[in-house]
């Protein structure tokens, strides 16, 4: 291990310089990974997106739940809240008291209701529940009507769940697809990388030849892949980062209404570039440790 | 005008002493140091494979084979039942017309080939049953001169024979050293920084043999070492081969053609013919084959 390290500056060079002397095969493997990471990176966007929307939209999907006027002391209302709380797939139950309520009201409908403030209120007290699942949502209003002291549950009604449905799938989809996408990554860059190396599997047996130890070979092989995934990622790392924050801005953050709102640049768009930096050089790692096993194989 | 000129030359002479003055501490000095480093002891590793037939080493022998066949898919038998024994510090020649199994020998010896049957043991280390991640350890151990000189092209020819010093983990000083004194060995000093494809095969001949030669190995195996020299440069070569068979107390195995050489430098030889060892002379000379 104390060796490894020791020569550790001699295979970083030696991996530079092969990438220097080899500039036509270097960027020819740097612009596979690039292309690949390109796609990925699309993807990642859109799908980190859409996990977005579906999470606005299920976290406005509560069910607003007024309870009866008489319902008024706080042991009724902490009564009627655990009950709520005991149902199957409820997730979060808040209380909103009535002077909330008509804030809200007034928020929604206008000014002219400001005169109910204080005494006059004629709002209840209400709860707002969160459900684990969208799916559930139907059941669970259901049974919160079967619960003593409540006047009435509601909740966005079909078009809202159906909503739901699709994005869930298309989240899904998306999930399946990305992994399928960074297999495909992986495949096409190892390839390439292996095609690079072929060119060099003679040089490899030489090496075996005057006595270097197979990992003394692969290490300079693995370090110059990581640094071909390196040069790869960073057009695509770029691409992301300023073209996100660009359709950030034009759109103001939001595609047609709020639920629909974009992540913010800042920390999501570092974050994929992040995973694309990263995965270049896993993906280059891997794919130049591959080649050269395979290679070293060719002699004795 | 003139006076500047004559104390120039003064001071140019000076300088010209001192250098040389310079050069020749310099020399003393590496010739001490190489005294001290001992290649031999400080980075061999040892790999021998003990198993029951070590016991049967007979001491004194570099290089042994008892009953070696080897045969290629393609129903070729490069080598039939070959037993030879060669001594530590002895110079072997091996001659014989193409197609006798030289090449094939020589890939048995340096662990590339397994033999189908009998046991390869060269400085203690049951070849053919290396696994493969250990062969390159044990090759250490013996430095190969290529036909086709295996020369690392991206590399130039400084950086190809300090790479076979490298892989065994030496110090950069030690190795800056070694090469150096290699290249003036092999006379190409001046080519140092030229890239093998840009050198003539003569020289690239010469280079391999200085990378084979860099790690004082036990065993030097030649392959037709003079096969593209002038009869100039092969006398050089020959004689540089002695001289290392002689005070390093290398064991050398030589192939070749040369018959001129063979009858010249008289040498163990063994001769084969159709994977046959058809004759293992003691004072040399070539075969005339009929």
């Amino acid at each position: 291990m104390i060796r490894f390290f020791r020569s550790f500056p001699r295979h970083l060079k030696s991996a530079l310089l092969s990438i220097v002397r080899q500039l036509a095969m270097s960027l020819s493997s740097a612009s596979a990974v690039m292309v690949t990471l390109m796609l990925f990176a699309g993807f990642l966007l859109i799908a980190g997106n859409i996990d977005q929307f579906t999470r606005n939209i299920e976290d406005d999907f509560r069910i607003h739940v007024i309870l009866k006027e008489e319902v008024v002391d706080d042991v009724d209302i902490q009564n009627v809240q655990d009950q709520l709380a005991a149902l199957d797939n409820v997730h979060k139950v808040t209380f909103s008291p009535k002077e909330e309520e008509l804030e809200m009201f007034i928020f929604e409908r206008g000014k002219e209701f400001e005169i109910y403030r204080g005494e006059n209120n004629p709002l209840h007290h209400a709860f707002f529940v969160s459900v684990k699942n969208a799916d559930f949502i139907e059941t669970v209003t259901q049974n919160i009507l079967k619960v003593d002291g409540i006047k009435d549950a509601v909740y966005g009604g079909d078009s809202v769940s159906k909503m739901i449905d699709i994005l869930n799938t298309i989240r899904s989809g998306g999930g399946i697809f990305l992994i399928l996408l960074s297999l495909l990554a992986l495949f096409l860059i190892s390839n390439t990388i292996k095609m690079t190396i072929h060119a060099r599997r003679r040089e490899i047996s030489i090496m075996r030849n005057v006595g270097a130890t197979n990992i003394f070979i692969k290490t300079p092989f693995m370090i110059e892949g990581m640094i071909i995934g390196i040069m790869g990622s960073i057009i695509p790392c770029l691409l992301t980062f300023f073209g996100y924050r660009y359709l950030f801005n034009i759109t103001g953050g939001k595609l047609v209404t709020n639920l629909l709102s974009l992540r913010p640049a800042v920390p999501f768009a570092i974050q994929v570039c992040l995973i694309l930096l990263g995965s270049g050089m896993i993906v280059g790692l891997l794919g130049s440790f591959y080649a050269v096993t395979k290679y070293l194989k060719w002699k004795r | 005008m003139y006076i500047k000129e004559v104390i120039s030359k003064e001071i140019k002479g000076e300088l010209i002493v001192q250098k040389r003055r310079r050069e020749k501490r310099k020399e003393k000095k590496e010739g001490e140091y190489e005294k001290n480093v001992n290649f031999k002891d400080k980075n061999r590793v040892k790999i021998g494979i003990k198993c029951d037939i070590m016991n049967k080493v007979r001491s004194g022998d570099m290089i042994q084979l008892e009953n070696v066949s080897k045969s290629y898919k393609n129903g070729v038998h490069a080598l039939r039942d070959v037993t030879l024994y060669i001594e530590e510090g002895e110079f072997v020649y091996i001659i014989g017309p193409t197609g006798s199994g030289k090449s094939t020998l020589i890939k048995v010896l340096d662990g590339e080939e397994i033999p189908d049957q009998g046991n390869v043991i060269v400085a203690e280390t049951n070849v053919g049953k290396l696994k493969h991640k250990k062969v390159p350890i044990y090759r250490r151990n013996i430095g190969v001169v290529f036909q086709d000189f295996r020369l690392l092209p991206t590399l130039t020819i400084f950086e190809n024979i300090a790479f076979a010093l490298e892989v065994i983990g030496l110090d950069k000083v030690t190795i800056r050293r070694r090469v150096r004194e290699v290249l003036e060995l092999v006379s190409l000093s001046d080519k140092a920084k030229s890239f093998p494809n840009e050198l003539s095969g003569g020289q690239q001949q010469r280079a391999t043999i200085g990378r084979a030669i860099a790690n004082r190995p036990k065993v030097l195996i030649a392959d037709e070492p003079t096969g593209n020299l002038d009869p100039e440069m092969s006398t050089e070569i020959m004689e540089l081969l002695e001289k290392i068979n002689e005070e390093e107390n290398t064991t050398i195995v030589m192939v070749t053609h040369d018959s001129t050489l063979v009858n010249k430098y008289k040498k163990r030889t063994i001769a084969l013919e159709e994977g046959y060892v058809v004759a293992d002379i003691q004072k040399g000379g070539y075969l005339a084959h009929d």
